[in-house]
């Protein structure tokens, strides 16, 4: 398929896929959807952070700050693995048997890569909105409203660092829904843990919440070739809340483990077209 | 003159897992066939026969067991990706789209997979809704049209990339008559462009006696036999077909069956009547007293009797042994 008619078939996925999702509801609706669950789980992380060191004799409120920050943004930036792993992980079932759409789509020019490329695309603007709203709402909340003083500057942020480090980020993220895509191809009862389950996971080893130093020996390995690692790494040092020397190496780390995730998730889909192919999956309909 | 073949089979066979211990399931078993440019063909056979897995092998959307299927010479294995371009599907009682979005967005959508270029798209898909007499509900949630007008959408959906190769899979089920007697009229209009194949299934005799140049009767993944409408009547039945009314109905069907010479038998009943209706294909008619006798032993009473011209159905009667109903 030309490139031309491959970014068509992306761009109008892209659009049909922002109308399934965006036009259920009024667009107010749909923006607070959007903000309220990274936000709600921001917050409950937060207030138990917040209420700890207020209760600790020796709590250090310029540390608990410091850590606040770093987890605000953390969080904040872990809506596009949300975003994109849960709307990945449901969107072939949906299309095979609810639109009833995905074997004519399938026999298309292009197959299901422009669209499943296109509606993942439609994940990282979800996400994107999550995060920047969750941003602008944890800022005003402690530092508007709690008078906290987190060191948060979103005027300060370093956008030449940020950039590169979120559009790699999103390709690794992308890949790894490409994975959930084809597993969802070939079976027809893990669509509703899938999204979840890999997200979950993402959450406790990517050094979301707390620092992967944290986390016991034995796991520290995964969460270092986890893509998500670097990523939240570098976004953190593009907002000044880690010490900017190790920016190169996180980002060349990041470059790397996305590339390796891209390749296997290629692979990954490729093996689950060929095994739809040969059981006749692309237009089964589950059973309960 | 030899015209170019659209689609070949050679030798196809495709096999599913069957339940365990019970051995494969044999949906498609050396199955040759040939249809050529500008032909309707119709494949004739009941649930199971194995039509759709046919229709999804030669789609790109199956890999054969054993064999080769080539659509305008491509393997359907080796060259899917150009295959693509020159085909598409439409499935009976299939929903046609997205339900959320608009009669239009959904064929704007389905234009732009097969990118065809902006203004060439606005103008086939105002062409296909003119065809299908869509206008009035351009901007119609799908989910809210009626079955009638949701697979006329899916028509003019398989329609949007003007493929060489239409494959139709019972596009006229669940259609009330006048909306399939539309679809059948628009298949008819379109094939007349020229350099066009359609392969259709269906279960219905009468539509593929009127829309098909050929026909393939299939039955447990074999193709029975294959040509004409017209041929197949008088080759198959050689003339002999019956139609007999009794009443009641027959209580050992069987054991008219398995009267030498029978080569067929479906019935159809009137509930409201109490008459049922025997079709039969005979060897010959000499058969018939001994059909009478069997009939009175049953206990039923003739009501009426004549010979009738064959139809497909007939032809499929003699075929299988039984009906399609």
């Amino acid at each position: 398929m030309a490139i031309a008619d491959f970014v068509k078939s992306a761009g109008e996925s892209f659009r049909v896929g922002w109308k399934i999702e965006s036009n259920w509801t009024d667009p107010v609706l749909f923006a607070t959807y959007q903000v309220i669950r990274p936000l709600a789980s921001l917050l409950i992380v937060a207030f138990i952070v917040i209420i700890g060191a207020s209760v600790g004799a020796s709590a250090n409120s310029a540390f608990y700050s410091q850590y606040l920050a770093w987890l605000i943004v953390g969080n904040a930036f872990y809506a596009f693995v949300l975003q994109i792993m849960l709307g990945m992980a449901i969107l072939v079932h949906v299309d095979r048997t609810r639109y009833e759409v995905l074997k004519n789509i399938y026999i298309s020019p292009g197959t299901l890569h422009p669209y499943v490329i296109g509606r993942g695309l439609v994940s990282v603007v979800n996400g994107a909105v999550s995060v920047i709203l969750t941003l602008l709402f944890s800022v005003a909340i402690f530092n508007g409203l709690l008078h906290m003083n987190i060191p948060l500057n979103l005027l300060n942020v370093n956008l030449l660092m940020l950039l590169p480090a979120v559009i790699l980020g999103i390709v690794s993220l992308l890949a790894i829904g490409y994975m959930l895509c084809a597993v969802n191809i070939v079976s027809n009862r893990m669509e509703f843990i899938l999204g979840d389950s890999v997200s979950g996971i993402f959450f406790l080893l990517g050094g979301v919440i707390f620092p992967i130093a944290l986390l016991p020996s034995y796991v520290q390995p995964i969460s270092n070739v986890l893509p998500i690692t670097y990523l939240l790494n570098a976004v953190r040092e593009s907002f000044g809340l880690l010490p900017t020397a190790s920016y190169m190496s996180d980002l060349a780390y990041l470059a790397v483990t996305t590339l390796v995730t891209l390749i296997i998730g290629i692979a990954v889909f490729r093996l689950a077209e060929q095994r739809a192919k040969k059981l006749g999956l692309f237009d089964r309909k589950s059973e309960y | 003159m030899k015209r170019d073949l659209s689609i070949e089979t050679k030798s196809l066979r495709r096999l599913f897992k069957g339940i365990p211990g019970k051995g494969d399931v044999v949906a498609l078993d050396q199955v040759d066939l040939e249809v050529y440019d500008d032909e309707i063909f119709g494949l004739l056979g009941p649930n199971g026969a194995g039509k759709t897995t046919l229709i999804k092998i030669l789609c790109t959307l199956l890999l054969p067991t054993e064999g080769q299927a080539l659509i305008k010479g491509l393997d359907v294995v080796k060259r899917a990706s150009q295959i693509r371009r020159i085909i598409n599907l439409v499935s009976g009682g299939e929903t046609p789209g997205y339900g959320i979005l608009s009669v239009k967005e959904n064929l704007w959508f389905f234009s732009q997979l097969y990118g065809l270029p902006r203004d060439f798209a606005k103008d086939r898909i105002a062409k296909l809704v003119d065809q299908l007499e869509l206008q009035d509900y351009l901007n119609t949630r799908m989910s809210k049209l009626s079955t009638g007008y949701k697979q006329r959408l899916n028509l003019a959906r398989g329609f949007v990339n003007d493929p060489a190769i239409l494959f139709l899979d019972e596009p006229t089920l669940g259609l009330d008559v006048l909306s399939a007697r539309h679809l059948r009229t628009l298949v008819k209009d379109w094939i007349r462009t020229g350099g066009k194949t359609v392969l259709l299934t269906t279960h219905y005799m009468a539509e593929a006696d009127q829309l098909c140049d050929r026909v393939g009767i299939i039955n447990r993944g074999k193709i029975l036999a294959c040509d004409t409408p017209q041929r197949l009547k008088t080759k198959v039945t050689g003339g002999a077909t019956w139609k007999i009314e009794i009443t009641p109905n027959l209580s050992e069907l069987e054991s008219v069956k398995s009267i030498p010479g029978v080569v067929g038998l479906s019935t159809t009943d009137n509930i409201e009547t109490g008459v049922t209706t025997l079709k039969l294909v005979l060897e010959e008619e000499s058969v018939m007293s001994d059909l009478l006798s069997k009939i009175r032993e049953n206990g039923s009473k003739v009501l009426n009797m004549g010979k009738s011209e064959p139809t497909l159905e007939d032809v499929y009667i003699s075929l299988v042994g039984t009906g399609m109903e």
